[in-house]
Formats: C-alpha cells, sequence, structure tokens
C-alpha cells in the first residue's frame, strides 16, 4: 500500500513538473516589462547573478498582449497566415491521404508491403536533406515564394497514411466483406464504413497535423521570401530584454490554438491512438 | 518504382483493384512528385561535385566517411536514439502502469499530454530559461546545495536533448501503453495469479508480450519524434552547439551553409539506407507477430 | 454530458470561425497597411508592368548650394532665394532662366558666422528667415535668434522674439496662405508668430527629436515629428496624431535615416492627401485612409541615395513632384504613363548587412544606366529570428539552384567556400581594366588574390592604427613589443590610466582579434597551436598591464557606460565596434583614459581626432600589426556569381563601384581602395567653417578641442600606411565568440594559457572537421 502511494504521489509531482514550463511562461506574459527586465537580465545580458524569478507576477498587466494584438498589424498578418496554411494542409491531407490509407488496409496487392515501407521511410526523411531538390520543384512549378509551396508538399506527407491506416485496421474485415456481399461498392463502402469508424484515426491524424504544421518552421524559412506570408512560428522574434514581454504573450497566443485544438480533439486523439496501436 | 506500377497495372482488370488505383492515385503523385522526385536529385547529386554538377563517383561517399563531424553528429544521433528512446518507453510505461489503477487518469493524461502542444518557439524560450547557466535549473540546484551545472557547454548537454525529447513524448506514449493495458484482458492475469505467478512474472509474461504490438507504433513514432528535437536545440544553442549536442541535422545545415551539397547528398543516401534496414528489420519482428 | 461537451466544442467552433473572419477583415485592413509598410522593403513593384515617375533635373540659379528655400508662387512663378550670397532669383519658365537680384540687407546679415536656421517664403514674394549669428555673444544672451521679414513690398523688418529665453532656436517655419507664420522650435514646441505685432505663442508640442518638417494644407497644419504626423486644425484649435497607418510608415522609413520631407494637397480624387518624400521614395496617403500607397520607388531615385537628402518637397498643379535636395539639386518627377514600371534589365546585389558605399554606387550607376534596375538585397534586418546561418542558407538554395543574385557581398560570410566551389567568377580582368583607368592601392585590390584568379575585390576597408607618444611607438612592431611595452608603461609611477583603454578581457581580444587571427589557422584547417598560445600569452600580458592601474569603480563605470549604449543601440556589435574605432579611443586618450591606443579608422572624421590628438601630446600613429603585419579589414567584398546572366553589366557596376565618383565620398563605412580617389576622399568637406568639441576628463575638467581637418602632410603619411597593406583580416567571425569566450577566461587567469587553448580547439574543431 505504501509502495502504492508513494508511485502515485511521484507520478503526480511529474505531471506537475511537466506543466511547469508552461506555467512559467504563461505567468511570464502578464508581468510587466520592468519585472521582466529585472528577473531575465541575469540570462541575457551575461551578468553573473543568478535569475531570479517569482513565479505569480507582482503587478499583473495586459499590456504585452495590447502591444502585440493592436499596435503590431504584422501580427494579425502572421497568424492568419498560420491558420490558413495549417488549415489548407489538413483538408489537403484529409482527401489525400484517406483514401490512400483505406487502400494500404483494406486491400491486399502485390507490392503493397514494398510501397508502403516506402512510405515509412520517407515519412523519416529530414527536410536539409531535400530542401535543395524541392527548391527546384517549387521553382519549376512557379509557386517559389507563394503559400503553396509550402501547403503542397505537406498535403502528400506520408505521415498521415501511417497513422490513419492504423485506424482503418481496426475495423474487423468481416464488417467489409459482408458490405461487399450485399453489393455495395468499394467507393460506398469506403464512405459508409470505413470513413465513420475510422473517424478515430481521422482526427487524430488531424489533430497530431495541426499541432506538427503549426509549429512548421524549416519550409517557410526556405520557400517563403516574403514576410507578409509568413506563418507565425517564423515570426517570434529573437528575444531580447525589450521585447521579452511580446516574446512571451505571443507565445501564449501561438499557444492557445493549439491548446484548443489539443483540448477538443483529446478524446479523438486517444481513441484514434488506441485505435492506431491495437490490431485486433 | 516502375516494377509495381507496372504490376498492378496488370491486376487492372479487376475492378476492386481498379478502386485500389483510384484511392491510392492521389497520394502517389503527390509523394513521387513532392518527396521521391527530390530525394532522387538527392541520390543524382551524391555522386556530383556541389556547383559545378560534375560527375566525381563515390569521391563523396569517400570524404563523409572519413569527415570527423559526420562521425560524430553520427555518434551523437545514435545516442539520442538508442538512449532516448529506450528510456522514453520504459520511463512512459512505468507512469502509464501507475497511473493504470487511479481514479485521476484522464487529468494526468491530460497533464502529460500538454507539452505536446506547445510550439517550438515557446519550448525554446523555457529551455532557454531553464538551463542557461544563471537559469532556474542552477538555481534550484544551488537552493538545494548542489552546484550548478553548465548545461549548455558541457557534456550535461546531451541530457538537455533527453529531457527535452521525453518531456514532449511522454504524453502520448502514455495513453498507447494505457490502451495496450486496457486490452489485456483481466482473465489473462487471473489464469497467471491462479497458476501460482507473482506479481512481476505476471508482468513479464503476461502484460508485456500483450503490448508488443503497441509497442511497433510506439517505437515508430518515437523514432520519428527524436529527429524533431534538432530545431529546438538549434535555436537554443546555436549552430555550432557543445559537442555531445551536435546532431546530424546540425552538420548539414553547416554543410549548406558552405554550399557542401555533395557531402550531403552522399550522406543523405547513407542514411536512408539504415533506415530502410530498421524499418525492415522492425516489419519482420512484427509480422512474425502476426 | 457528452452532448453537452459536443454542443458546447460546437459552438465554439463558431465563435472562433466569426472571431477569425472578423480578424480576416480587420486583419486584411492591417494586412493591407501592414503589407504597405512591410513591402516597403521589398523594392520590386507587383501592381502595374507599366508606368513610373521619372526623375529629371530642374535648373537652378547660378551658384546655389542649397542653403535657401524655394517656392511656387501665386502667378505660378518659382522663387528662390539663395542665403548664402543673400540673391532672391525668379523664373517664369520652370528654371529655363532666372532672373537674380541681391538683397543688400540681407547680405550684409550672412556676412561672418551666420547660420541660418530657418527660411521660408510665402505666395507673394514674402522671405522670412530666422538666423543665429555665432561669433556675438550678446549680454545675458547666449546667441540669440534673430528674425528677418522681408515682404513682397520689400519692406524689410528686422526683430528678436527671445522664445524661451533664447535657449532654443528654430527648425522649420511656414506660412499659412492667409500670411499666418508657424514655427516649429529645436525645444519640440510650435509657435504662431504674428509678424505685425512681432509676438509668439505656444501653440502644442511634439514628442520626438529629430526630423521636424511642416506642411500647411488649407486649414490644418501639419507636422512631421520624428515618428509621428501631428494636424493641427487652425480652425479648431484640435491636434491630433493618431493616424496609425501614416506613423507606421514613417516609423519603418526613419529607421536608418532620419530624413523625410512631405507636402500637402488635394489628389486626383479631391481628397486631402498627404505626401511623403523619403529614403524609400514617395508615398501618397489620404489623411485619415487606411492605406500608404508607393507611388516612386527610393532605389529608383536620388532618394534612395543615401548622400542625397531631401530639404523641400511641394506638388505642382499637374500632380508632379518638386524635390529640393540639400546638396542644392531640384529634381522634378513627372509621372510617365508609357514608360515601364521597372527597367528590363536587372541586377541584384545580395548582402547580410546594409551597405552605404553600395547605395552610393547604385545612384550612380543608375544614372549612366538607367534602363538597368538595381536591386539591394539586405540577408538580416534583424528584426526576427532568421538567424546569419539562415540567411546564408536560402542565399545558398537559390546558388545552387542555378539561380540567385549577380553580385554577393562576402562579408560575414565562409569566403573561402564560395571561392573554392567555383561559385564566383574570375574578377581578374576587371582588375586590369580597372589599373588601365586609375591608380589603386594594390596590396588591397589583390588582397584577395589567388593562383587561379581573383574572385573577392574589396571596395572597403578599415585602417588599423597604433597611436601613442612617439617615443613608445617607436618601440613597438607587432604583439610582442606592445605587450613589452604595455608592461613597462604600466610599471611606470606615473601611470594612472589604462594602457590600452581596455576594461575587460573580451574587450582587449576584440582590439587584438583582426590583427592576428589571420594566423591561427592553417592552410589544411588546423588549429596551429603555437601561434594561438602565443597570441593568448601575450595579450594575457597586456590584459594584466591593463588592470594593474584599474580599480573597480572605474571598471564598473566602464561597464554601465557600455551596457548604456547597448540599450541604445537596435545592434549590439555597433557599441563593439564604436569602442574599437580610432576615433573613439583617441578621445578616450585625451581625457586620459588610455595611454596608447590600437583601433580601426573608418574615416576622415575620426582621422581628424587622430590628427588633433597628436596637437595636445607628442602623439603620433602608425600602422597596428598584431601577430600578423599590414592587415586591412575589409568592410565591404563584392563578388559575382556564376549564376549570373548579367555578368558584363554586373563587371560594369564593379568598374562604377571602385571608380573614383563613389570612391571618392566618405561615408564612414571604410576607406578607399581607389588610390586616385583618395585625394577627394581626403579633402576638407567644409573649408571655412571651424568646430570645437568640448570634451570631460575623469577628473571632471573640461578639455576644449579645436577641430581641424588633417594637414596634406598627415594625409600622405596616412597614404603610406595604407599603401603597405594587403593581408586581409579574416572574414569569417562565426569563430570569433567563441574564441574570444574562452580566451577571455585565459586572461583572467581562471583558466590556464594551455588550457584554454585546447578548449578553444576542442570547441572549434567541429567547425574546421565539417
Amino acid at each position: 500500500m505504501k509502495k502504492n502511494t508513494v508511485c502515485r504521489l511521484t507520478v503526480v509531482v511529474l505531471a506537475g513538473i511537466v506543466c511547469v514550463p508552461v506555467i512559467l511562461v504563461f505567468f511570464g506574459s502578464l508581468k510587466s516589462g520592468n519585472e521582466l527586465t529585472d528577473s531575465l537580465s541575469s540570462i541575457l545580458a551575461d551578468t553573473g547573478e543568478k535569475i531570479n524569478w517569482k513565479i505569480l507576477p507582482n503587478y499583473p498587466t495586459l499590456v504585452h498582449y495590447t502591444k502585440l494584438l493592436f499596435w503590431k498589424p504584422e501580427f494579425l498578418t502572421v497568424f492568419w497566415n498560420s491558420i490558413k496554411i495549417v488549415w489548407l494542409i489538413l483538408i489537403g491531407q484529409l482527401f489525400v491521404a484517406v483514401p490512400a490509407a483505406w487502400a494500404f488496409a483494406t486491400f491486399r496487392w502485390k507490392g503493397k508491403n514494398i510501397l508502403f515501407t516506402l512510405y515509412v521511410i520517407l515519412m523519416l526523411l529530414p527536410f536539409q536533406v531535400t530542401m535543395l531538390p524541392s527548391y527546384l520543384v517549387m521553382n519549376k512549378m512557379n509557386l517559389m515564394d507563394t503559400q503553396a509551396a509550402v501547403i503542397l508538399p505537406a498535403i502528400f506527407s506520408t505521415f498521415p497514411v501511417f497513422l490513419i491506416y492504423r485506424g482503418f485496421t481496426s475495423i474487423p474485415k468481416e464488417l467489409l466483406e459482408a458490405a461487399r456481399v450485399d453489393g455495395a461498392g468499394e467507393f460506398q463502402i469506403f464512405c459508409r464504413v470505413g470513413i465513420p469508424l475510422g473517424s478515430p484515426g481521422i482526427l487524430s491524424a488531424v489533430v497530431l497535423g495541426f499541432l506538427d504544421y503549426w509549429n512548421m518552421m524549416e519550409q517557410p524559412l526556405a520557400f517563403l521570401k516574403d514576410k507578409t506570408l509568413w506563418p507565425l512560428s517564423l515570426y517570434l522574434p529573437e528575444i531580447g530584454i525589450e521585447q521579452a514581454g511580446m516574446a512571451l504573450a505571443a507565445s501564449v497566443v501561438t499557444l492557445a490554438p493549439a491548446v484548443f485544438v489539443f483540448v477538443m480533439g483529446q478524446n479523438y486523439l486517444e481513441q484514434g491512438i488506441v485505435a492506431s496501436g491495437i490490431k485486433e | 518504382m516502375w516494377k509495381k506500377l507496372s504490376r498492378k497495372f496488370h491486376s487492372i482488370c479487376r475492378s476492386r483493384n481498379k478502386s485500389i488505383l483510384l484511392f491510392l492515385m492521389p497520394s502517389i503523385a503527390g509523394v513521387v512528385l513532392f518527396v521521391l522526385l527530390p530525394f532522387a536529385d538527392v541520390g543524382k547529386r551524391s555522386f556530383q561535385t556541389a556547383v559545378t554538377g560534375e560527375f566525381c563517383g563515390i569521391d563523396n561517399y569517400k570524404v563523409v566517411f572519413e569527415n570527423q563531424a559526420f562521425l560524430l553528429a553520427i555518434k551523437n544521433t545514435l545516442k539520442l536514439v538508442m538512449i532516448g528512446l529506450p528510456l522514453l518507453l520504459v520511463v512512459s510505461l512505468l507512469i502509464s502502469l501507475v497511473i493504470y489503477q487511479f481514479k485521476w487518469v484522464q487529468g494526468l493524461k491530460s497533464a502529460f499530454l500538454f507539452p505536446m502542444a506547445v510550439p517550438t518557439a515557446t519550448v525554446v524560450l523555457i529551455w532557454k530559461m531553464l538551463f542557461h547557466n544563471n537559469g532556474l535549473m542552477n538555481a534550484g540546484l544551488e537552493n538545494i546545495g548542489l552546484k550548478s551545472i553548465d548545461w549548455l557547454g558541457s557534456n550535461a548537454s546531451f541530457w538537455v536533448l533527453i529531457i527535452s525529447y521525453i518531456w514532449k513524448n511522454l504524453g502520448y506514449t502514455i495513453v498507447l501503453w494505457l490502451a495496450g493495458l486496457h486490452n489485456i484482458s483481466e482473465g489473462l492475469k487471473e489464469a497467471a495469479r491462479v497458476d501460482g505467478a507473482s506479481e512481476i512474472k505476471c508482468f513479464f509474461y503476461v502484460v508485456l508480450p500483450g503490448l508488443k504490438p503497441v509497442l511497433y507504433t510506439i517505437t515508430i513514432l518515437s523514432f520519428l519524434n527524436s529527429f524533431k528535437v534538432f530545431r529546438e536545440a538549434y535555436l537554443v544553442a546555436g549552430a555550432y552547439p557543445q559537442q555531445d549536442m551536435y546532431l546530424l541535422q546540425h552538420l548539414f545545415n553547416n554543410w549548406f551553409t558552405r554550399l557542401e551539397m555533395d557531402k550531403i547528398a552522399a550522406s543523405a543516401v547513407c542514411i536512408t539506407i539504415v533506415f530502410i534496414v530498421f524499418a525492415l528489420f522492425l516489419q519482420h519482428i512484427w509480422e512474425e507477430e502476426k | 454530458m457528452k452532448r453537452i461537451k459536443q454542443l458546447t466544442a460546437f459552438l465554439m467552433v463558431i465563435i472562433v470561425t466569426f472571431m477569425m473572419a472578423a480578424c480576416t477583415k480587420t486583419g486584411n485592413q492591417k494586412k493591407e497597411s501592414g503589407k504597405s509598410s512591410i513591402s516597403n522593403e521589398n523594392t520590386k513593384e507587383k501592381e502595374s508592368a507599366k508606368g513610373r515617375y521619372l526623375e529629371t533635373v530642374i535648373n537652378m540659379p547660378e551658384g546655389f548650394t542649397g542653403k535657401g528655400n524655394i517656392k511656387r508662387l501665386a502667378d505660378g512663378n518659382l522663387m528662390v532665394v539663395d542665403t548664402e550670397h543673400a540673391t532672391k532669383s525668379i523664373s517664369t519658365d520652370e528654371g529655363e532662366t532666372w532672373k537674380t537680384e541681391t538683397i543688400k540687407e540681407l547680405k550684409s546679415i550672412v556676412k561672418g558666422e551666420t547660420e541660418i536656421r530657418s527660411i521660408s517664403l510665402t505666395e507673394d514674394g514674402g522671405i522670412f528667415i530666422a538666423y543665429v549669428t555665432w561669433g556675438k555673444k550678446e549680454d545675458g544672451k547666449m546667441y540669440p535668434e534673430k528674425y528677418f521679414y522681408q515682404k513682397p513690398n520689400k519692406s524689410i523688418t528686422e526683430f528678436e522674439l527671445g522664445i524661451e529665453e533664447y535657449k532654443t532656436s528654430m527648425s522649420d517655419s511656414v506660412f499659412t496662405i492667409d500670411g499666418r507664420l508657424f514655427v516649429v522650435m529645436m525645444s519640440r514646441n510650435i509657435y504662431e508668430i504674428d509678424l505685425e505685432k512681432k509676438s509668439a505663442k505656444k501653440i502644442f508640442s511634439v514628442e520626438n527629436e529629430s526630423s521636424l518638417d511642416m506642411c500647411l494644407n488649407e486649414d490644418v497644419l501639419m507636422i512631421l515629428g520624428g515618428k509621428k504626423v501631428y494636424f493641427y486644425n487652425l480652425k479648431s484649435g484640435e491636434i491630433t496624431a493618431d493616424d496609425n497607418v501614416l506613423n507606421s510608415y514613417i516609423e519603418k522609413q526613419t529607421e536608418k535615416t532620419d530624413d523625410m520631407v512631405m507636402c500637402a494637397a488635394k489628389d486626383g480624387k479631391n481628397k486631402q492627401t498627404l505626401y511623403l518624400a523619403g529614403s524609400g521614395g514617395i508615398a501618397s496617403h489620404v489623411i485619415g485612409g487606411s492605406v500608404m500607397e508607393q507611388l516612386v520607388d527610393g532605389a529608383l531615385t536620388n532618394l534612395g541615395d543615401p548622400s542625397r537628402k531631401p530639404l523641400e518637397m511641394f506638388q505642382n498643379e499637374d500632380g508632379s513632384f518638386f524635390i529640393l535636395y540639400q546638396d542644392g539639386e531640384l529634381d522634378s518627377y513627372v509621372y510617365d504613363a508609357n514608360a515601364s514600371a521597372v527597367p528590363e534589365q536587372q541586377l541584384t546585389i545580395y548582402s547580410l548587412y546594409d551597405n552605404e558605399t553600395i547605395r552610393q554606387a547604385i545612384s550612380v550607376f543608375r544614372k549612366k544606366n538607367s534602363e538597368v534596375f538595381v536591386k539591394f538585397e539586405v540577408g538580416l534586418s534583424g528584426e526576427n529570428g532568421v538567424t546569419e546561418s539562415d540567411a546564408i542558407n536560402n542565399l545558398n538554395t537559390e546558388l545552387l539552384a542555378g539561380e540567385g543574385p549577380d553580385m554577393i557581398l562576402l562579408d560575414g560570410m565562409p569566403l573561402e567556400s564560395y571561392e573554392e566551389k567555383g561559385m564566383l567568377v574570375n574578377l581578374n580582368d576587371v582588375i586590369s581594366d580597372l589599373g588601365n583607368a586609375n591608380t589603386y592601392f594594390e596590396g588591397i585590390l589583390k588582397g584577395y588574390q589567388r593562383e587561379s584568379g581573383t574572385y573577392v575585390l574589396p571596395f572597403r576597408y578599415y585602417v588599423p592604427l597604433l597611436t601613442g607618444d612617439n617615443d613608445i611607438l617607436s618601440k613597438i612592431s607587432d604583439l610582442k613589443t606592445l605587450a613589452d611595452e604595455a608592461e613597462k608603461i604600466a610599471g611606470l609611477q606615473t601611470t594612472k590610466e589604462t594602457v590600452l583603454g581596455c576594461y575587460s578581457a573580451k574587450e582587449l581580444l576584440e582590439k587584438l582579434y583582426l590583427t592576428s587571427a589571420n594566423l591561427w589557422i592553417t592552410e589544411d584547417g588546423t588549429v596551429d597551436k603555437t601561434a594561438l598560445s602565443e597570441f593568448l600569452t601575450q595579450a594575457k600580458r597586456i590584459y594584466e598591464a591593463e588592470q594593474k592601474n584599474l580599480d573597480e569603480k572605474e571598471s564598473k563605470a566602464h561597464e554601465e557606460l557600455v551596457n548604456y549604449y547597448k540599450k541604445q543601440c537596435d545592434d549590439e556589435n555597433e557599441v563593439t565596434e564604436y569602442f574599437l574605432k580610432s576615433g573613439t579611443q583617441a578621445c578616450q586618450q585625451l581625457i586620459k583614459q588610455q595611454i596608447l591606443t590600437a583601433g580601426y579608422l573608418c574615416s576622415m572624421s575620426e582621422f581628424e581626432f587622430v590628427t588633433v590628438a597628436k596637437k595636445i601630446n607628442r602623439n603620433e600613429y602608425k600602422i597596428f600589426n598584431g601577430q600578423d603585419s599590414n592587415v586591412f579589414c575589409s568592410t565591404g567584398s563584392i563578388s559575382i556569381s556564376k549564376n549570373s546572366k548579367n555578368q558584363e553589366s554586373a563587371k560594369q557596376f564593379i568598374k562604377i563601384l571602385l571608380g573614383t565618383e563613389v570612391q571618392g565620398k566618405d561615408l564612414g563605412d571604410g576607406f578607399p581602395v581607389n588610390a586616385d580617389a583618395y585625394k577627394n576622399f581626403t579633402k576638407n568637406p567644409a573649408p571655412d567653417s571651424s568646430m570645437s568639441v568640448g570634451l570631460k576628463d575623469g577628473n571632471g575638467n573640461d578639455i576644449k578641442l579645436e577641430m581641424e581637418w588633417p594637414k596634406q602632410s598627415e594625409v600622405e603619411k596616412l597614404k603610406n600606411i595604407i599603401n603597405s597593406l594587403k593581408v586581409p583580416a579574416v572574414s569569417d567571425n562565426s569563430l570569433k565568440d567563441e574564441m574570444i569566450t574562452i580566451g577571455a577566461k585565459a586572461l583572467t587567469g581562471e583558466k590556464g594559457v594551455e588550457q584554454s587553448v585546447e578548449e578553444i580547439i576542442q570547441k572549434i574543431s567541429l567547425h574546421l572537421q565539417e
């Protein structure tokens, strides 16, 4: 019994520790500029003293948020860019990856395994490797310096195929056979049976995808020169003492939609992960 | 690639296969255009000089294999995966075992999943605050009476990577383990206990095997995510971090700054071969299970 | 429960979608204005393919050098008042011919040391001048400001007002159509002056220093005060300054250069419009509207030339603009609908950092080649999280894909990589062409010459200079002898200050870095341990010599000063550079903060300080050699990319860049490589004026320096020093910070020299191994 309580306590404490960083940022964004300068000067200006950070602000203020949202028109532009890019990617992925995952999951055909392995490998390649040739492809298609250069490759990413595939494999084959016997066409089976039953998997891919693309940095940096097209993730400036407040506030604002999506989708995320994790 | 396509075309007569093609077409078309073609170009470049494009055989490969920085990066990346991945799996498994018996499962799960939602830039900010020489971690250490550690400037930097990696990925690994645990029927466990097995034996012989399918997914996902640690490391410590933090992508990044596309291409091909082996190996193990 | 959760989720989605839609609306509006203000950095206009404003020079009265003003009279004629020669000229034919007459009363005023603070003209030919006579101090009043007003009927009034007890003077003035006079003072207060009653009434004040310009439109007085435009409604007395779109545009434009002028008129659609001219070009803004419209691109006109600053601007009835520049040139800007919006041929120049000389060269090149559009791309704007290596990577992506800019400035970039990989064009033929046209400092011009050719040409550089007592200097020839002397000096009883003015180990290493770093890395890419330890050993001796006579208070005070500067500047590197300059150090020397100076000379105004310092002590100066000798620090090096499709035009550009016209202008960013241009470069820009500078030494005593332009003998001596320079300093700064941080520990004794060398080798081994 004692052992159990100790274990439980440890876990709870761990959970708390895990959340600490975010709490730091959140309360930090509410601190006034002066407080932040005092606290952060030891880090940013390399003096010998230790950081002096109180968790709760002495004089909570929303000034950084107002500065950010109202005085910096670029911020809204950039925020909207992120939303636009991410949503377009996700919708595109739905149209492309879901059918592909279905094909992998429900049919047997020659070369399926090889193709699937190929997909998995392509999923793992780091961006720096393919950056230059991707640039060439974008250039030929005249997509450089447009958001399409960032959106299109992402739509065809093989990662959601992998995730959704696992979701689909949990659908009992008998169900599909029964539908076929009943005379349903493949497409109908896909729409009426596949998507509803595989929806946890699909939604989990959407949530994970959102979190991934909301933070995407390398591709926009490489392909977008026009700063008015940049997403939020590139905008957060290098933090200097004067701007620490705004950077923290911007972080919280960047965090918010991700958290929102996450909270909304958590159930689906879990169900989806669960479904993909277990092959009956 | 062509062989596969032609095989498919042969069996196109069957209507079911026609629909397969339809389902796959968009994905494959895009993948070929945006992923395969670029990669093929990389392969081509691995046999050429960077700027002038002259053919130079396997010169690039030779240079790359003898390159100290490359070897260091490979070593570190391997270290990260070899240590980080198992560590992550074990820690998350332990935590999920404890949570499994808990009542507040939901809340705890959310807490651990939370870090996944945090954007990279915020993470960077937090790491800076925590791991700077004058940062919170050291302040905390000194309060307890321990010596402060030069997190980013010594061997400890490797552990910063590990901590960052585990922190971010604990969430979904726990969720996955929990799901797997749920799936192990109580009946099986009861039977084992009745047979006289102790808790620990029960764990090793009933629970663990039951978790194998989940393990496959977790491994692939965690492996993938281990590469994402780069961006945070780069933003916190710059292009030339402490030696133990120096990963493959750092190398690629710096090579690119010096126009060394040929070296990048050659290393990329090598790494891909490793991936292929790894993926096949995993598949082999799991296919056996079926 | 689940139902409720689902419903809430659904509601939230709807709310958020609405919010986002609303955001878009405002976002779009702000995006548009944001776009205009952001995309002003992109000098390419994407709108129409045809139509742009053409710039032509308008003839001005002879001898006019910009001291005065111009006005469009009510009868359509142009009137120019030249305050240098005290003349008034009228032209009835748009500048073709001018009828000039002298204003006697004005002539007697402008003789002697008079400074004209402001001059404004009325539509009917009246002239108002505010001036200060520096030569005479009148009892009780410090250099009073006086006013001269000539009515159209030639009657003259002269008076004083004693605004703010003479403690301030005028910055700009403007007349309304009905003859009211509004002025803005240096103290940032706006007054209305009644010329009949000879009184001044304060109206309001503006926030910011610098750039104060005024203009009028019907009932509204508009004042450009630093970063905002204030609108003062003459009828209602209401003062507003909240046109955010306008203000943020101005803030962006005046980041680098303060000079902006404006004028107001009703535009084609009969709306009150404000026109602003600055380095980014001419923009129009409907007052109260949400958009800034770019009419004229600065890069295509004199406005983009850093050495030309606009003085006055007004719009003519046909919609064209006249802009008067500070050097006296009057340009007209007329819209030609048939001219192509952007010239056909385009040359791109890429640099990580901004460069004044390049901008100058662009403007000169443009005049001679108006059909070529030169675009200057700056990689690091310093505003967002783009790091140097990110910017270089982006550039490299383009280059490796076979595209990219025509010319690249390699400062701050891995120069050797570009050379070795065959990315650059051999410029040996350019060198011989240049050599045929002019004489050059050969050592510098060919500084980057390799066996296979020359791929990089420096066009600006700093001269490393050592100054100090002649006896001491004669014994110093390299780093070791510098250390020897430093120890001797520090050991003397009479020495109370530092030797080189370095208060911290890092500062010292920064000073010594450029002239020694060359020798630390060998040809095959490894670290020369002996050279590096030798450097640190000598540096340590110098450091200890410095510290001998320093006490904590002084160190702290200096540190605070540096931190204060760092907060003021956007770029910390600027501050570090500031303390490295010979000019700054010469001042420090004069106020007895240091005995010798080892620094980098970057402009003639600094050289002025160095030569003036000679007068006071037995100061001399000579070349500063570290471990390496005859090093020059290139601050601008240019190369042509192999991918360029306009190599011939690019070579033309480089020839102009290294030609006498561009090289001869001192823009504060380095010395000329063109030896012929050296003469112009070293010419005194203001031979008649004299200035004195006041300094306070450590004890609070005032030291007054009479500034005197360097004599010909000094100029020749400097030329000889420059002639001896031939080794380029290290260009890749990626290793510098790490080396200095670790090296500093060796100096302070935290670590041993050998240990530090080992650590440095370990740290930079990654760089070298890659």
